[in-house]
């Protein structure tokens, strides 16, 4: 079999990490698992490429990423696919009142696919400004620019629970 | 709640990290991609040429020697990359949210400076900055022979890291660092600090805020790595506890060095992989100076202060300080463990706490002395109050204790026990766990344990494993993995 070991390791290595940022990206466990997957095939082919780059993973998640807007592109916002459905009300926490989970999904359900992709560097991976303008494909002033708009909006979300239709008001004037 | 925790740069950082324990798990996704490729023989993908529908797609005959050559030089390129990366790895290891804390054990020496594993030039983080450029854990080698487990993390559902040693390596210290990405059941060995696991000056214990950003420690010694256990720098200080909260992490500090008994504690927190440390305001005077030790889940943080239960001490029980922001406020409260006056039993006393992921604490409470019955007692309100205590855990004396939730709790003696009526009823886990160590739970279904049967280190005062054994039913059922 070509590339038994090389292939193999990586695959057992870092399918995880890729596939909780594709689940991040996507919002959906089987959409992420197709992402993952397919992108690990597609590379197979040209593994030798990805074996010589400077950092391999970097390689991978650049694909991942591309291959993420690219499904997306075309459609727009609010169409984060879920696992389950939005829960219609706070189940108020011990101290934070309000689920941090919850706010995310609602954040990033509000974010274009590259700009989720954005986010969850920063915020899961720890990746620097230059990193994640080089796995994404963009500037490094678009980072920092992608990062602040999704704190403000965040910052919105924090004040503006879900009606009983788990729909914020922030989310229906910008859907609007 | 505070501005702090609720910052939304905090608030982003700790929603993701919840959100990411959903992610699916790795195993199935790993099986299919190998299968495919297994099927596939020596027939490669080609870029953009696979169907997911139909599978493979049959090479056209001109391409076979390509092929060749391209396989050849495939096989050399990953061989390169994986000795390169071999070369950069000696073993190591990590823990998870929701392990209980119990009495920090032992004197100590003062602790050294200096620096760690070789490291990059410019690849570890600096204060105050937690990103960490463009460095990506590194892919590891083998774990080393005889892996011992003394303490786990997991930064996600299938992410995780155990720290450990071996009875004997080349060059101790054989402190040992391994790491899994598919929920335990393959790991790889990773560098880990150079430092012994003693308590003189060691690190017994691991957490991991990101598959990027860990801390190794005990007592006497702290140390980072920013990088994915690729390098580590020694932090002063040390840690009684430390614990990821939200974008932060909370350490409790006893000094000075070799305190115990006599501590005068501390709790401190930083961002995650700052090297900079401000003292939490919390009332740490007048506390028990026996042992300390924290435990956490969500933004619920307590750490717990034990006395000293030899002699009958009246007033030397525990008490706690409990944090539902992350560590930026603090509540104290007095031992939650009391005798049922009814039955006259013996004086109880805090063994251990553990904050589960509903965000429940359960206490197990132990008898002062023989013919005592101990039990587990849980709060639902942040601490205020704890559940009536039951007696039916009988007169074991267990030494650890766990909850998947307020209901569902564990205590760890000579088997692991498992209630799911809030330790009014326990049954013995029919997994072949003989000596519990260390119970964790991740979320309300994932939990792991480790087992210290039959793998005691002679001289060693840390309790070691060879086996993890990982449930995602709650503790209905359990799988293990054991280092050979």
């Amino acid at each position: 079999m070509p590339d038994s070991v090389g292939f193999t390791d990586f695959v057992r290595t870092y399918t995880s990490m890729l596939l909780t940022a594709a689940y991040l990206m996507t919002g959906s466990g089987p959409a992420a698992e197709d992402l993952v997957q397919d992108t690990l095939l597609s590379l197979y082919g040209k593994w030798q490429r990805v074996a010589e780059a400077d950092v391999p993973i970097a390689y991978v998640r650049r694909c991942l990423i591309n291959n993420f807007v690219n499904s997306r592109r075309g459609r727009r916002g609010q169409e984060l696919l879920l696992n389950e459905l939005p829960e219609t009300g706070y189940e108020p926490g011990i101290a934070t009142g309000v689920a941090d989970r919850d706010l995310v999904v609602r954040l990033l359900a509000e974010l274009s696919p590259r700009s989720r992709a954005i986010v969850v560097m920063r915020f899961y991976y720890d990746l620097s400004d230059a990193a994640i303008a080089d796995e994404v494909g963009c500037r490094p002033g678009t980072v920092r620019s992608t990062l602040s708009r999704s704190l403000a909006i965040l910052r919105e979300l924090m004040n503006d629970p879900p009606n009983r239709h788990g729909r914020s008001a922030t989310v229906e004037k910008r859907a609007g | 709640m505070t501005s702090q925790y609720r910052d939304p740069d905090a608030v982003l950082r700790h929603g993701i990290r919840d959100e990411a324990a959903r992610a699916p798990q790795a195993g199935p996704v790993i099986d299919t991609v190998l299968e495919t490729v297994r099927r596939a023989g020596t027939e490669l993908y080609q870029a953009g040429s696979y169907d997911r529908d139909t599978g493979v797609r049959r090479l056209r005959s001109w391409l076979a020697p390509v092929l060749v050559a391209a396989v050849t030089v495939l096989a050399v390129g990953a061989a390169v990359v994986i000795v390169r990366d071999r070369q950069n790895n000696r073993g190591g290891t990590t823990a998870p949210p929701g392990t209980s804390t119990s009495p920090a054990p032992g004197p100590s020496a003062s602790p050294t400076g200096g620096t760690s594993s070789p490291r990059p030039s410019g690849s570890s983080t600096a204060s105050g900055s937690p990103t960490t450029g463009t460095a990506l854990p590194p892919v590891g080698g083998p774990v080393p022979a005889g892996f011992l487990v003394a303490d786990l993390s997991f930064v996600g559902r299938d992410y995780g890291f155990a720290l450990g040693t071996t009875a004997s390596c080349g060059t101790p210290p054989c402190t040992s660092l391994v790491r899994t990405t598919d929920g335990g059941a393959h790991w790889v060995g990773l560098p880990a600090p150079v430092a012994p696991t003693d308590l003189s000056d060691g690190v017994q214990h691991v957490r991991f805020a990101s598959p990027m950003v860990g801390y190794a420690y005990g007592p006497n010694a702290l140390w980072m790595t920013t990088d994915g256990a690729r390098t580590w720098r020694r932090l002063s200080g040390g840690a009684y506890g430390l614990e990821i909260a939200g974008d932060g992490v909370v350490r409790l500090i006893g000094s000075p060095a070799g305190c115990l008994p006599g501590c005068r504690w501390t709790l401190e927190r930083a961002t995650v992989g700052s090297t900079s440390w401000a003292e939490l305001p919390a009332a740490t005077s007048g506390l028990p100076q026996y042992g300390a030790g924290l435990t956490r889940s969500g933004p619920v943080v307590v750490a717990a202060f034990y006395g000293h239960v030899a002699g009958g001490a009246q007033s030397a029980g525990t008490t706690l300080l409990i944090s539902s922001d992350g560590g930026a406020s603090w509540r104290r409260r007095g031992e939650p463990c009391t005798p049922r006056q009814s039955s006259g039993t013996a004086e109880q006393d805090t063994r251990a706490v553990t904050v589960a992921p509903d965000r429940s604490i359960s206490v197990l409470c132990v008898p002062r002395g023989s013919g005592g019955i101990a039990s587990v007692q849980t709060s639902t309100d942040g601490g205020t109050s704890f559940s009536a205590r039951h007696d039916s855990l009988g007169q074991a004396y267990p030494t650890a204790v766990g909850a998947a939730s307020a209901r569902t709790v564990f205590a760890a003696s000579d088997s692991l026990y498992r209630s799911t009526d809030d330790g009014a009823h326990w049954s013995r886990s029919s997994a072949a766990i003989s000596q519990p160590s260390f119970i964790g739970f991740q979320t309300s279904e994932t939990g792991r344990v480790i087992d210290s049967f039959g793998s005691s280190q002679q001289g060693s005062a840390l309790p070691l494993g060879h086996s993890i054994y990982t449930t995602t039913d709650a503790g209905a059922s359990w799988s293990v993995h054991t280092f050979r």
